[in-house]
């Protein structure tokens, strides 16, 4: 993917002309000065949240406000797990607690499928696919009600386990999809080949699908962390209870109130965006075959 | 080292009416070059596979030596195989690739290393043993498939098409390397390809198949000189044979004016008054025009060695060729070998004429070989 | 070639069973998962819409259409509807307009293009809730950062409140929400553009296409398919998109800032009528249902490659 990008677009080169380099260095660099301005505009609600982050209290309600800290604060970072809004310690457990369970259990359910699928053609390939392919399409924002009162009948509404579930089961389809092309893309003949050298089949998938399909499992459990850890709707109605609630339902409750402490919104925002955003941009290459289901090509 | 017998083995897919390979009863001596051909679909992939254990056997039996491997998973039939696409296994140098079975068998890594070593200077890969399949020309990675399959010793090779994907020049070349090296090994081997003059030269035997049907099983020369019917007759030799349909009139039938006589033992194995008369272009004698069957030179292809001459022939031929009889390519024209740079011209009328000996007759309702 | 008997006719079909019945394992965790937890709740909730439930969850028994009447009969649904069409349709066009400029222009080589495209990533990557916050504050007449940025630079003369009423704070919401959604939208006619070959552009050229004729003869038709992917998957994340206007005008009091997915939030939290929620959410899930399926028929997504 990354290497057809690469390529120097001939429409500009051309357009350029061959004969007058520094005039063409020119025009690339002005599409830097246009690049940079867009990334400002990308960045800056971004780096609001990160200045925030270090005002002091009064600093951050002044009346007009300041741009930057007149007082750099980093205790707001240590601070912020005893803040009275709601138990910040609890819902970060949360976050990671829900985010790694439903990963995992959406690793689980995703992977075996995802291989059989890419190897095997049977009659029911196409409607599991279409199934699959349609849960990637619904959200548990629409089925909230549903899911909600699933959980009262089963007892397990307001617990991890829901979420976890939740979670899982709509993250499933990027799962299975981006595993699927990863499991198709190996020749079958080199799993045939193993099975030849004398592997069984685990001892195939170990050795030598797995080495091959890497990078396709860390997309799905990188992609489908990031979405466990910023759900937001199915946890608002299923986890009711503050010390259960993920870390984006608790920001809310900042919200709305008198004198809201802007300064650990903010801090806590930092520290739930950036590790995600590092992940994500890992996957980036990926991401767009596995959330169009191979829909642009 | 073993016998390979297939004991009327069949392979169904899910939702075809024939099966892939029907019945196949092949027996494939210890140390044998068995060479599987026929065009693409004819079920030779599926044959090696099911020896190979990567199909399964919905009926029938296979065996190696004296063991019936019908049911047992691949890693179990002690088989290499080298694929058409070679399988290397893309994340491990040459060396891992040609240790890999060895590893698994948890062979000691002192002997491991010095088969390697082995296989590698055999092949001419021992400069490249570091490096990543990726990094390898075509060549070269056909010759890690190999080494992969000659450093395990095993009981059977399994060959599916190893050469397709080398350009022409080195497939010629390897094909003698492959046919050495066998020989040399005594491997018992089955070797699928869809080139009959792969098939030709390289088998001890070869296994011609078509829709899953085995044809013909014979030595390549039996194959070119006694065809059992006329599929194969088509399918062995280049340019292919001429097939002349013709009718059975008391003694003989008459192709161009010329007549051909008919035993009483082959008059006795027809079924109707159609045969079908089959002259390999070599089997010609040229005539001045006049003699024999009138025909003219539509096309000469010169090979240096020899020459081609692609003729039409008399409205009485072409008529014969509408008559409903089935065979593969019907000859619009009838190709004859002429010595290398002989003075043919195109428009050029000539007569030729069969040799004896170089007749063979089918019965055109069945395709079978009438008796010689 | 003799008809196939009935030996092998059943053992045709044995095969076939067979693959069906190999591939269950296989798949038996996915299904399970999207039928306990996606099909069932559908069908749950279906239900839920007819029955009669109290504010506490018990059952009284069945409703016939009155929760739809209810929903039907609320005050507020015509601003709600319109509310969710502007919501949908204004933010889908600016972002897949903005997107196909940005994609245009990330498709081009320059220094810092892949810094560029990292940047991008990062309101696709972050929590809406968290981005949201950021404007929720920044907004703010008094203390927010954005007013004081406008007032500075002379766009405003004095700082507006721009989330306390129902149609300034809706539309600063859809402005955030075509700011989360504009990545992802880029990304998709990335791809797409990484379809056009090269040599197509060439020939172009060499037929002495411009460079605007180029784009709308040659490039733009190859990235239909980009662009009715971008477009629907874009209508259903909007519709159904929740964060944003839960913490940037939830606090508005009424429902003159809402689109029917916040309004079934608020049904659902505020009022606790989990039976009039669920009619809403059938009537929602029949529009995301339709939705699926025009994707399904103008994208036809699985073509086997």
């Amino acid at each position: 993917m990354s290497t057809v990008i690469d390529r120097p677009p001939t429409v500009t080169a051309v357009g350029g002309g061959v004969d007058r380099p520094p005039v063409h260095e020119r025009r690339r660099w002005g599409l830097t000065v246009v690049g940079a301005v867009v990334a400002t505009v990308f960045l800056a609600p971004y780096v609001i949240m990160l200045v925030g982050a270090f005002k002091t209290r009064p600093e951050i309600l002044r009346v007009p406000p300041t741009y930057l800290p007149e007082n750099w604060e980093p205790g707001n970072f240590l601070t912020m797990w005893d803040t009275p809004e709601t138990p910040l310690p609890a819902n970060l457990l949360s976050t990671v607690v829900i985010s790694l369970g439903g990963t995992a259990l959406a690793l689980l359910a995703a992977l075996p499928a995802a291989y059989y699928t890419a190897r095997h053609n049977f009659r029911l390939k196409l409607p599991f696919m279409l199934l699959v392919l349609v849960t990637q399409m619904l959200q548990p924002t629409v089925l909230a009600s549903g899911l909600f009162r699933e959980f009262v009948t089963l007892e397990i509404n307001d617990t991890w386990l829901a979420m976890i579930l939740v979670n899982a089961a709509f993250n499933l389809s990027f799962a299975v999809w981006i595993m699927h092309s990863f499991f198709a893309s190996v020749p079958k003949e080199i799993e045939e080949a193993a099975w030849l050298d004398g592997c069984s089949r685990s001892q195939s998938l170990r050795q030598i699908m797995l080495p091959l399909v890497w990078p396709g499992i860390v997309t799905a459990v990188i992609f489908t962390f990031i979405a466990c850890w910023n759900e937001f709707a199915a946890s608002l109605i299923l986890l009711p209870t503050d010390t259960n609630q993920p870390l984006t339902v608790a920001l809310t409750r900042f919200i709305g109130q008198y004198e809201s402490a802007w300064q650990y919104v903010f801090a806590v925002s930092i520290i739930g965006i950036l590790p995600v955003v590092a992940l994500f941009a890992l996957i980036e290459k990926h991401l767009v075959s596995g959330l169009t289901a191979g829909g642009v090509k | 080292m073993a016998t390979v017998t297939f004991d009327g083995a069949s392979r169904y897919y899910a939702g075809n009416d024939r099966p892939a390979v029907d019945q196949l009863d092949l027996e494939v001596a210890d140390g044998e070059f068995l060479v599987l051909v026929g065009p693409s679909g004819c079920g030779k992939s599926t044959t090696l596979r099911m020896l190979a254990g990567l199909e399964g056997v919905d009926e029938g039996a296979v065996r190696i030596g004296d063991r019936d491997v019908t049911n047992l998973p691949p890693k179990d039939r002690d088989i290499a195989m080298v694929f058409q696409n070679y399988a290397l296994y893309p994340h491990m140098t040459v060396a891992d690739n040609i240790a890999f079975h060895l590893k698994i068998k948890k062979v000691p890594k002192a002997e491991r290393a010095e088969r390697v070593r082995e296989a590698a200077k055999l092949l001419d890969l021992e400069p490249y043993l570091e490096r990543k399949p990726a990094k390898l020309s075509g060549g070269q990675r056909q010759r890690v498939a190999m080494g992969r399959a000659i450093v395990r010793r095993p009981q059977v090779f399994c060959m599916d098409e190893p050469l397709s994907n080398l350009d022409a020049k080195l497939r010629v070349q390897t094909r003698t390397q492959i046919a050495s090296l066998q020989r040399r090994l005594g491997v018992t081997t089955i070797y699928v390809t869809h080139d009959q003059v792969e098939a030709m030269t390289m088998g001890d035997r070869v296994a011609v198949l078509k829709d899953g049907l085995l044809q013909q099983c014979d030595t390549p020369i039996n194959l070119f000189g006694k065809p059992k019917n006329l599929f194969v007759a088509g399918f062995i030799g280049s340019p292919a044979m001429n097939l002349i349909p013709a009718t059975v009139e008391g003694e003989s039938a008459v192709i161009g004016g010329q007549p051909i006589q008919l035993t009483p033992a082959q008059r006795e194995a027809l079924t109707s008054s159609k045969v079908v008369v089959g002259v390999r272009p070599e089997g010609w004698t040229l005539k001045p025009a006049g003699e024999g069957i009138s025909a003219m030179v539509e096309v000469v292809e010169e090979l240096g060695s020899d020459q081609f001459l692609y003729c039409s022939t008399s409205a009485e031929l072409a008529a014969a060729d509408a008559a409903d009889v089935d065979v593969a390519e019907a000859p619009h024209t009838i190709t004859v070998r002429a010595p290398g740079m002989s003075a043919f011209q195109r428009g050029e009328k000539v007569g030729i004429v069969p040799q004896t000996g170089a007749v063979h007759l089918f019965d055109a309702e069945t395709g079978d070989r009438l008796p010689d | 070639m003799t008809a196939p008997s009935t030996a092998t006719r059943s053992l045709k079909r044995r095969v076939r069973r067979q693959t069906t019945l190999q591939a269950l394992p296989w798949l038996a965790p996915a299904l399970i998962l999207i039928g306990g937890v996606v099909v069932f709740p559908i069908g749950y909730m279906i239900y839920t819409s007819f029955r009669d439930l109290t504010r506490f969850g018990t059952d009284r028994g069945w409703a016939g259409l009155e929760n739809y009447e209810r929903v039907l009969e609320l005050d507020h649904l015509s601003r709600v509807l319109s509310n969710t069409a502007l919501w949908v349709v204004g933010v889908v066009a600016l972002s897949v307009g903005l997107g196909l400029v940005l994609a245009q222009f990330l498709n081009k080589r320059f220094p810092g293009r892949k810094i560029l495209r990292l940047v991008i990533i990062v309101p696709w990557a972050a929590s809406v809730v968290m981005t949201s916050t950021v404007f929720v504050y920044g907004l703010d007449p008094f203390y927010g950062i954005i007013n004081q940025f406008l007032v500075d630079v002379g766009i405003l003369d004095t700082p507006y409140g721009f989330l306390k009423n129902a149609l300034p704070g809706f539309l600063s919401a859809m402005a955030v929400a075509v700011f989360v959604s504009v990545p992802f939208t880029t990304f998709v006619f990335l791809a797409g553009l990484q379809t056009v070959p090269h040599d197509v552009l060439e020939a172009a050229q060499i037929d002495g296409a411009s460079r605007v004729q180029t784009y709308w003869r040659v490039v733009f038709p190859m990235l239909r398919g980009a662009l009715a992917v971008a477009t629907i998957i874009n209508v259903i994340n909007v519709f159904n998109s929740l964060p944003i206007l839960k913490t940037m005008t939830g606090a508005i009091p009424g429902y003159d800032a809402d689109t029917t997915t916040s309004l079934m939030f608020k049904i659902i939290q505020n009022d606790r009528q989990i039976d009039t929620a669920s009619a809403l959410s059938v009537l929602n899930f029949i529009v995301v249902v339709v939705v699926i399926g025009v994707y399904l028929r103008v994208v036809r997504p699985m073509r086997e490659d």
